[in-house]
């Protein structure tokens, strides 16, 4: 009785999941993955009792995986040069950030948590607009507006008004960027088949 | 394109769905069971790799829904079948013919499984 309640709970949380392919998709497939989901659960409950935990995270992380995929089919199937470039240009800065911190946290210096917080709005808002480009615009933006704060926030707290301007200055640049290029793929069309 | 569509060497969940789907029409759980049997429990899908594979498949022609109903062997839910087309028969027979020829290639050669244990 209890494998039967948790069994339905994790279904719950599969369906929720399963918003997070593309309409087409789910729309075809999705119930049937949910039943086959409920199957296996199902199956490994009446054979090895409680271990249905583990199996329905490896289905949720294995399920999470082919989201992944079946999204970026989605934006590569579409006229993409846009999209593209601004991927590899929210891609560089985020990687500079997140290198950049590593080593000097590497030298026993760490700049706290607050350097990587423009990368974290950027990874939430990815999540949250499904890499999507009308949202990864407003994702982009937003990131813009923390690195802005986070420089305001450190010229307050170290001083170096002129080099923390310079190197903030560039991310932003960088960021701003990525969310026009963004908003000129979602403007040539690209979110239409994304709908969710 | 149909031709160079079935003769193209498949991976190995498209194989073994073809091989579940060859002898009778079945659902996704079904696929995954009788995968996972043929596989000697070898070959393990989730949902996720397995609709995947589906959603290929059916756009290349290889498989198709063939409607939707109930299967009195797991509960009331009504579920979409899947069965094998005309062309997922030539591919797989095409596979399963690569396969005969690379065995044939290998008896040729004497080799056997053993003869690349690296017990150094």
């Amino acid at each position: 009785m209890t494998h039967k309640h948790s069994i339905q709970r994790y279904r719950r949380w599969y369906a929720r999941l399963l918003r997070l392919y593309p309409k087409a998709y789910r729309e075809r497939f999705g119930e049937g993955m949910k039943q086959t989901f409920s199957d296996l659960l199902r199956e490994r409950a009446e054979e090895r009792g409680r271990e249905i935990f583990v199996l329905a995270l490896w289905m949720f992380v294995e399920t999470f995986a082919g989201i992944v995929r079946e999204n970026m089919r989605v934006i590569i199937m579409q006229n993409i040069t846009a999209y593209r470039l601004a991927v590899g240009v929210a891609f560089a800065p985020a990687f500079l950030l997140v290198w950049f911190y590593g080593a000097v946290a590497e030298e026993g210096d760490s700049p706290g948590p607050i350097f990587l917080g423009a990368v974290a709005i950027l990874v939430i808002g990815a999540l949250i607009a499904r890499l999507r480009p009308r949202g990864m615009t407003y994702a982009l933006s937003a990131t813009a507006l923390a690195q802005a704060l986070i420089a305001l926030i450190e010229m307050i707290a170290w001083g170096q008004y002129l080099e923390l301007s310079i190197l903030n200055g560039f991310f932003i640049a960088l960021w701003v960027g990525s969310a026009m290029l963004f908003r000129r793929a979602s403007a040539s069309g690209l979110d239409v088949e994304r709908t969710v | 394109m149909a031709k160079s569509k079935s003769s193209a060497p498949l991976t190995p969940a498209v194989l073994h769905i073809l091989l579940a789907l060859s002898t009778k029409e079945r659902h996704g759980y079904g696929i995954m069971k009788q995968v996972e049997s043929d596989s000697q429990g070898k070959v393990n899908m989730g949902p996720g790799t397995l609709y995947g594979s589906i959603r290929r498949m059916i756009e290349a022609g290889l498989i198709c829904e063939s409607g939707k109903k109930i299967d009195p062997e797991t509960d009331d839910e009504r579920r979409v079948y899947y069965k094998i087309t005309g062309l997922g028969r030539k591919a797989l027979a095409a596979e399963l013919q690569r396969y005969r020829e690379v065995v044939a290639i290998a008896k040729q050669k004497r080799l056997s499984p053993s003869a690349f244990a690296y017990d150094t």
